[in-house]
């Protein structure tokens, strides 16, 4: 315990130092900047900007990418909630009731929850990093395929709580966004799936336009189109920030979104986009009021947003203790650490005990930066309702162009954000739900990719799913919730039909 | 009589069926592999078939009573207005999005975006002139600075090329 003890405060002394902190700052402030832009997300963000850090010394640069990592994932949150644009995968469901609390003149408390949801879930996270990296990231490493299909799998199974309407309706949705997930060359087989001879498709639609059409853009429409146009409450002062009850409602969903959102994170590849979906359908569940979610409910904010920022940190941990990404994130932070000379893997606390501890505690640092950052600017960024919607949209428009076409530099990206954008206005018109197609994008071809390695690797046997004890538990949990879903199902419907019969 | 969420429904319905069934079509041309050992057309084959399933099981089925907080037409304010007040707004702005996007690499990053923004104030929003034109330069300009200057985005240059 002295040891750690001793270890936090060589690394405090490193991440406190002026040189240290003013680009922790920087990247947090950056972060914010790129993660508030529709379209940039933390990866690009902090692609775009790796150069800038080839100058600097490895501690310093890791810091400042850490940074805008971290000041991305707070930021995204905020177009999210004002606006419905979400900045990227992991802030479509902050957009389910954020969006709705800011309609209701509520931004300001949304957007605070969001910003102490996310500091509590980093600090908290940073917490568990420092005392079981290691041990914790040889566990990440025993997931494979199989493990994947029994994650993914429970997955699927919240698409269902991401839609307050019609469960069939949700359900061919999700059917949809699966089904879009198959456009592009197949990773496995590399034969083009429903490209049409269109280069740009070979990598599949692509999650940002996808998302900024089918929410941003179509809300944007759908506003254009109302009898009444679009009145948002602009919040009073006294209104930006939450209430007590708010604040209570919170701290159990905040809680329970870092667990999700850690464990999630340490797995590698792309789970971590599942952390606040996974953590929505949780709080759902959890709730004793599940049908005020879809209509601003402040959990539905509190506990995706923690998961996601302790999802964040967590991705790190197979990267510092093992020296394997556990995304492409972390990878672009390894590259970076190689470019300085710097090796993780084992070793890095030995070597590099400065960087490494540096690095941890700045993470700390970096959660109060952003804490003390944000909190301010909610009544700033609140102060973007009182602008006349006729004005703002304009705005929100060519934002989202540009956002779009700066992630790939690709006019294919805008046609495909265009086509969403017209889906998502007919789509809601009709009363379907958007969201569930996004996370049917998402986690299609993954399940797909998954459950073709765990058959290959198995010779086309499915004892591959008993054999291994997660996969086996997480398939046995995500049958459990089928059953469980029925007999819910059942016994609403009972009752109508006896009724009915009377 | 039909109400027009229905039949938006029941056209949005229709349309996902039909993706579907080119879906299946698609599919069939691709290597299947077996259920064991899955090749590429197998899984969009089952997925286009399960789309097409429910799009007609969704089609068949009444209309559900819109649940309060649920999806759909709800733009602006508390009240969920029913139907648009004209659709040739939100196609208005389809049109000039369309007209962004094709002149976006063409024309170039600030010549797309001052005409664009400026469309949609004055043409559409029907702002006053000078109001648009400023709002549009600082909009276009604000945004140049910003990509292209401070986060290192490769935008289009066009006809002006820088």
């Amino acid at each position: 315990m002295t040891d750690i003890l001793n270890d936090v405060i060589l690394g405090l002394s490193v991440a406190l130092s002026p040189n240290v902190l003013i680009y922790a700052v920087l990247g947090c402030i950056v972060g914010t900047l790129v993660g508030v832009l529709p379209g940039l997300g933390p990866l690009a963000g902090i692609s775009l900007l790796l150069p800038l850090s080839f100058g600097l010394a490895p501690t310093t640069a890791i810091v400042l990418l850490a940074g805008i990592y971290y000041g991305a994932m707070y930021g995204g949150s905020t177009t999210s909630i004002l606006m419905r644009i979400p900045g990227e995968t992991a802030s479509v469901v902050t957009c389910l009731d954020g969006y709705e609390m800011a309609r209701k003149g509520r931004a300001g408390p949304a957007l605070a929850i969001a910003a102490i949801g996310s500091f509590v879930a980093g600090t908290i996270s940073v917490f568990v990093l420092m005392l079981v990296a290691p041990r914790v990231a040889r566990f990440a490493l025993k997931f494979g395929p199989a493990e994947y299909v029994g994650l993914l799998s429970l997955g699927l199974l919240s698409l269902s709580q991401l839609s307050s309407g019609s469960r069939i309706r949700a359900l061919l949705m999700s059917l949809v966004g699966l089904t879009l997930g198959m456009i592009g060359v197949d990773p496995l087989s590399g034969y083009a799936r429903f490209t049409f001879g269109i280069h740009e498709l070979a990598d599949g639609l692509g999650i940002v336009p996808l998302a900024v059409g089918g929410f941003g853009i179509s809300e944007i429409l759908l506003s254009a189109g109302a009898k009444s146009p679009a009145a948002i409450k602009a919040p009073r002062l006294r209104d930006l920030l939450p209430s007590v009850r708010e604040i209570k409602s919170s701290v159990g969903a905040c809680l329970r979104g870092t667990f999700i959102g850690f464990a999630i994170g340490l797995i590698p590849g792309s789970a971590h986009i599942l952390s606040s979906f996974v953590s929505y359908a949780v709080e759902r569940r959890v709730s004793k009021h599940p049908e005020e979610f879809g209509k601003g409910a402040v959990q539905g904010v509190a506990g995706p947003e923690s998961a996601n920022n302790a999802a964040a940190c967590s991705a790190f941990v197979p990267m510092l203790a093992l020296g394997l990404p556990a995304g492409a994130i972390p990878a672009v932070m390894l590259a970076a650490m190689m470019t300085h000379g710097v090796s993780p893997g084992p070793k890095l606390i030995q070597d590099h005990a400065q960087l490494y501890w540096g690095f941890v505690a700045s993470m700390y640092v970096g959660n109060i930066v952003l804490l003390i950052l944000n909190l301010p600017l909610v009544g700033l960024f609140v102060r973007v309702l009182r602008i006349p919607y006729s004005i703002l949209y304009p705005l929100i428009l060519v934002m989202c162009v540009v956002g779009v076409y700066s992630v790939n530099s690709s006019t294919a990206d805008l046609w495909i954000m265009f086509a969403a954008a017209g889906a998502g206005y007919f789509l809601r018109r009709a009363n379907y739900d958007v969201a569930p197609v996004v996370l049917g994008f998402v986690l299609g071809p993954l399940f797909e990719m998954s459950l073709r390695q765990a058959l290959t690797l198995s010779s086309g046997s499915l004892s591959i799913f008993i054999q291994r004890p997660i996969a086996a538990t997480m398939l046995a949990a995500a049958f459990v919730l089928i059953l469980i879903n029925f007999w819910s199902s059942f016994r609403r419907v009972a009752p109508l039909r006896a009724g009915t019969k009377r | 009589m039909m109400s027009r969420t229905r039949v938006y429904s029941t056209l949005v319905s229709v349309a996902i069926g039909c993706a579907a069934a080119s879906f299946i079509y698609g599919s069939l041309k691709m290597p299947m592999g077996t259920v064991l050992t899955p090749a590429a057309g197998l899984v969009p084959l089952l997925l286009g078939c399960a789309t097409l399933i429910l799009a007609i099981v969704v089609i068949i089925a009444p209309e559900p009573a819109p649940a309060d907080g649920a999806p759909g037409p709800k733009p602006g304010g508390e009240e969920q207005p029913d139907e648009p007040r004209t659709l040739p707004r939100p196609l208005l702005i389809m049109i000039v999005l369309g007209l962004i996007i094709f002149a976006f690499e063409r024309a170039g990053f600030l010549l797309t975006m001052l005409s664009g923004s400026f469309i949609l104030l004055r043409l559409v929003e029907r702002r006053p002139l000078a109001q648009s034109l400023i709002i549009s330069s600082v909009l276009a300009g604000g945004l140049y600075f910003l990509f292209s200057k401070l986060l290192y985005v490769n935008l289009p240059g066009g006809w002006l090329e820088f």
